[in-house]
């Protein structure tokens, strides 16, 4: 799919995103935005300028913390761990979201993939 | 955050703006760099890969700042709330520390409580008399206005009316100027005539200060015209306020001297005119000034549209950009052009412009570096109570340190911080100072309270005392500092010193043995005895001090005129504050003495328009007939009444008394009574009786005709300061009428010196009086003894006594707890020695004094350097004492004894207590 056509994303989605992506080990923008890449296969693109803005604003609220680190190639970069608040957030979310896409699904019918 | 796994770097708890900038480029440039990075491994050329990055990055100009911006503004966010969270657990842990040992606590914050409320009381009484801004807009715009003689430097006059109004037409340096005197006035409402002072201003007199009365209106031009009579008057708001505050108030009647005026207007909340402390509670036009008749300061005879009737105090607004050093020529070129168009009036006299003063209303301008030095004295006086609370402080900081000592050592040993303890320390101390400093303004309140009250009652001539006790932000912002300067003073020195030093000493040495402790003891000793010198020597000052005051005192309550004062009550009557005329009058005072000398137990009745010791003073110049006026004497002028001199106890040298005739009738041949002192000086050796004596006038005033001497009196002190009887010359009150007179009610021998006799004989006057005339207000009614006691001097000697003995009671107070609590700290770390030399042998009365010894020689140092100290001091104060040397060796002596045999029971109490320890409980100890 090309980028042209990806998902614009709804407010609030990056964070959610990022959260995620934090939960399962400290990680660096670098880390986060590859991460996303990869779950997607590409169908979700954050632009970097967007996810630097967002962890920046998540560690403001106290749902990430920050410290600098070395990266696996040893260089110096600034690593985001998510915080007990950040994970109660995201589990909020997250139900909140499933529900929201559950519901959409439900209008729209089987996905014609599925058929 | 911890990384794992990861290293973590030192850091402040937060970041400069500049590392903020930095970690925003340093973490955006990373992941360019990964990204190009990635992008080459994908087969991309570095400038291609450069480019992909930048593009799949979006602006990153943009992104930047904005981040950064961001980043800004939630670190000093953070800060904020950092500051507070350590400041609440500064706070919470200081209080849980106090809490633990509150007898500490308890002390500390008594001894702060002292210190600072002390100077908050002072600094309230000199904001008060110095400093505290009048109800007054632009204060820095107004200039006094006087009239100077160009011949004498020195000399000042007032102005007449039609003077101040040429120049109020005339003059381009002022944007407003105002002519007004004071006098006093029977107010009254109802039954009741009260005496009040009033200030009798021209139209434009609240328009001047910019502050015009809140409810209706100020005087007019036409009301201020002479002889208009306009019974118009302005209230203060404090009056108004007496008088149920209602809006109905505006309109009504008051009695002015008997007759009815009308409230025109209420002037604003605080408004005092040009004065602080105190202030007339009622202003009239200038249009009244001819029949107010009794007049303060004025020549009743002259009415206010002569020019040559000097009876108006100036004060003007100057005009916006001018200065009075640019206004100053115009207005001498006015006087010039006075002079040459009235050369009589205005003879010799140019304008002269001066800053108003603040305690008073005068024709001259008056320099109030008189009240700087007494109020330097007690600022720097409750500035040394303060300096012994926390030297005090202090000493119980370091020895709480001592206690703790191995535990701050640990702490520090183990990286605790030192910013940080000290940091904890401080805010305790801070805690501290603060609750001692609530009670310190509590204690300031109490105090103004007290002062008022005092004040009141030896206020003079209804005079109203306008004074908020309730401290106010100038006297909080003030306490606040105390606090500050205290805490910086007895807080952080002990922290400074306990967490520096030899921290291992510290760790190892918990028990002390005498090597070790030898050169860090010395070191105490050495800090705990500049302690006990300085505080053991400002109480020596603040003793003496009190000493001498309280002698002055002492003193001034033994003083007598030169006639006994026992027995004897005093009347002060005005007719004048009812409106009656000089026959009415008259009829009154002759009913009024009638009556009281029928009384039972009344022996004489006299009269008399002065009283020795009261608050008004007469003097004229008497010459002989042949002397130049240069030869004249000054002698007090009192009129009189027949039986004055008996009602005194005094006798007649020779001659003889005025007569029935002389006291109540006006003519006949105008005759005196001289006292011995203005005998000797103007007939030293002859017999004055039967001879003139000539009345000194200053032009314009016309000359008086001679009078004859008809009787030689003992000499009689007027002041409290008057070491030899001054010249006195009595004039009769038939040929001398005054509206307001004062009656001498003398008792049989032993009739009233019982109090219960006193009080039924006060009752008795007023009742008495009250039957000649129910309204006739009575000023004052009291023993003579009484008068002596409540007048200003008295106050000022007994308010100077009380201040002195109060200050240095807290300052030996506080010595003492000095003294005590450096003895018992050094004693208790001698408890080992003391177990020794007891289990050696040595008695207990040998090791006592040997202990005592060492404390004495502080003590006696802290003495001789407060000798030298009080020496000084006592000069300085030399001009505000009664009848005391400033070196008087009785109260040196005195207060050298207090200190020292306090000093030593102080010392004592440790001593004793580690001399009766059992020996073997003593080796054990530590």
């Amino acid at each position: 799919m090309s980028e042209k056509n990806s998902l614009r994303l709804i407010q609030g989605t990056v964070d959610m995103l990022i959260l995620q992506a934090l939960t399962a080990a400290p990680n660096h923008g670098y880390g986060v935005s590859n991460w996303v890449r990869e779950r997607t296969q590409g169908d979700v693109t954050i632009e970097d300028a967007a996810l630097y803005k967002a962890l920046h604003r998540l560690e403001s609220q106290g749902l990430v913390e920050s410290g600098w680190g070395r990266s696996d190639n040893n260089r110096r970069a600034k690593f985001y761990e998510i915080t007990r608040e950040g994970r109660h957030r995201l589990a909020d979310d997250a139900a909140t979201w499933r529900r929201y896409a559950a519901a959409v699904f439900r209008v729209l019918g089987p996905t014609p993939e599925a058929t | 955050m911890a990384i794992r796994g990861l290293p973590r770097r030192f850091r402040f708890p937060w970041r400069t703006v500049f590392e903020i900038h930095r970690d925003v480029d340093d973490e955006l440039a990373f992941h360019l760099d990964m990204r190009v990075g990635e992008l080459q491994r994908q087969g991309l050329a570095v400038s291609d890969a450069r480019r992909e990055a930048l593009r799949q990055f979006g602006d990153l100009d943009v992104a930047k700042k904005e981040i950064k911006a961001f980043d800004r503004r939630f670190e000093s966010r953070r800060r904020r709330s950092m500051m507070w969270d350590e400041l609440k657990m500064d706070a919470r842990s200081a209080w849980r520390s106090l809490r633990k040992r509150p007898a500490f606590s308890g002390i500390a914050i008594l001894v702060l409580a002292l210190g600072i409320g002390v100077n908050s009381a002072m600094f309230s009484l000199v904001d008060m008399l110095t400093m505290k801004p009048l109800v007054i807009v632009d204060p820095e715009e107004l200039v006094g206005v006087y009239s100077r003689d160009t011949e004498q430097e020195d000399r000042y006059r007032s102005f007449s009316y039609p003077s101040f109004r040429d120049i109020r037409e005339q003059n381009d340096a002022f944007s407003h100027l105002t002519g007004f005197t004071l006098t006093t006035v029977g107010l009254g409402q109802g039954e009741i005539t009260q005496r009040t002072m009033a200030g009798v201003v021209s139209s434009g007199y609240f328009d001047t200060f910019g502050v015009p009365p809140t409810r209706g209106r100020a005087f007019t031009l036409e009301e201020e015209i002479p002889g208009a009579e306009e019974r118009v008057v302005v209230v203060s708001h404090g009056l108004w306020q007496r008088h149920g505050g209602r809006d109905d108030f505006l309109g009504s009647t008051l009695r002015l001297n008997g007759r009815p005026a009308t409230v025109v207007g209420i002037a604003a909340e605080g408004f005092t005119g040009t004065t602080a402390m105190f202030s007339p509670e009622i202003w009239l036009p200038l249009g009244m000034f001819d029949s107010l008749g009794s007049g303060f300061g004025a020549q009743q005879i002259q009415t206010l549209d002569d020019r040559e009737n000097y009876s108006l105090i100036m004060l003007g607004r100057l005009r916006a950009g001018m200065t009075a050093e640019r206004a100053l020529p115009g207005l001498q070129q006015l006087a010039i052009q006075l002079e040459e168009r009235f050369p009589k009036a205005h003879e010799n006299q140019t304008i002269h412009l001066a800053p108003m003063a603040r305690l008073g209303i005068s024709t001259s301008p008056t320099s109030e570096s008189l009240m700087l030095v007494p109020a330097v004295m007690l600022l720097l006086l409750s500035g040394a109570v303060l300096l012994i609370a926390c030297l005090n402080l202090t000493n119980m900081f370091l020895a709480r340190g001592e206690s703790r000592r191995s535990e701050i050592a640990l702490r520090v040993a183990l990286g605790g911080g030192r910013a940080r303890l000290i940091r904890q320390q401080l805010s305790e101390g801070v805690l501290l100072s603060f609750l001692g400093g609530a009670a310190g303004l509590l204690i300031a309140y109490g105090f103004m309270r007290v002062l008022v009250a005092s004040i009141t009652t030896a206020m003079p001539m209804g005079l109203t005392l306008v004074i908020d006790p309730v401290p106010d932000v100038r006297v909080a912002a003030a306490t606040l500092i105390f606090c500050i300067v205290a805490t910086l003073l007895f807080a952080f020195v002990p922290a400074w010193r306990q967490t520096s030093g030899d921290v291992f000493a510290g760790l190892k040495d918990h028990s002390h043995s005498a090597e070790s402790a030898s050169g860090r003891l010395g070191r105490l000793t050495s800090l705990r005895g500049l302690l006990v010198v300085s505080q053991v020597a400002l109480s020596m000052v603040l003793l003496t001090a009190a000493g001498l005051f309280v002698r002055g005192a002492m003193a001034a309550a033994e003083a007598t005129p030169g006639f006994d004062l026992e027995n004897s009550f005093l009347v002060e009557l005005d007719t004048g504050l009812l409106g009656y005329d000089e026959i009415r009058g008259r009829q009154i005072y002759q009913q009024t003495k009638e009556r009281l000398s029928t009384l039972p137990g009344v022996k004489t009745v006299g009269m008399s328009s002065l009283v020795p010791y009261g608050a008004v003073t007469s003097t004229r110049n008497m010459r002989r007939p042949d002397q130049s006026d240069e030869d004249a004497v000054n002698a007090h002028r009192y009129v009189v009444g027949a039986d004055y001199f008996d009602s005194l106890g005094l006798s007649i040298l020779s001659g003889r008394a005025f007569t029935e005739t002389e006291t109540w009738s006006e003519g006949g041949t105008p005759v005196a009574i001289i006292d011995r002192p203005l005998a000797q000086e103007l007939w030293p050796d002859e017999d004055p009786v039967g001879r003139f004596v000539q009345q000194v006038t200053v032009p314009p005033a016309a000359p008086l005709p001679p009078l004859e001497v008809i009787g030689v009196v003992p000499g009689v002190a007027h002041d409290f300061n008057d070491e030899e009887p001054p010249p006195h010359i009595y004039v009769a009150f038939g040929q001398n009428w005054r509206p307001g007179m004062h009656l001498h009610v003398r008792l049989a021998d032993g009739a009233g010196s019982a109090e219960g006799v006193q009080a039924a004989m006060l009752r008795t006057i007023r009742d008495e009086i009250r039957a000649v005339d129910a309204g006739l207000p009575v000023l004052s009614l009291r023993t003579m003894l009484d008068h002596r006691d409540e007048s200003v001097f008295m106050w000022i000697v007994q308010a100077g006594g009380k201040a002195f003995a109060t200050l240095g009671a807290l300052a030996l107070f506080l010595a003492l707890v000095g003294v005590y609590g450096v003895k018992a700290y050094i004693t208790s770390r001698r408890t080992r020695e003391v177990g020794v030399r007891l289990a050696l042998g040595a008695t207990p009365s040998l090791v006592m004094r040997e202990l005592l010894r060492d404390g004495l020689q502080l003590t006696f140092t802290g003495l001789a350097v407060g000798l030298l100290l009080a020496f000084g001091v006592g000069r300085l104060l030399a001009s505000m004492l009664y009848q005391v040397d400033s070196g008087d060796p009785l109260v040196f002596g005195i207060a050298a004894a207090v200190l020292t045999l306090s000093a030593l029971v102080a010392a004592w109490i440790p001593v004793r207590r580690a001399c009766r320890i059992e020996p073997t409980q003593a080796l054990r100890h530590e």
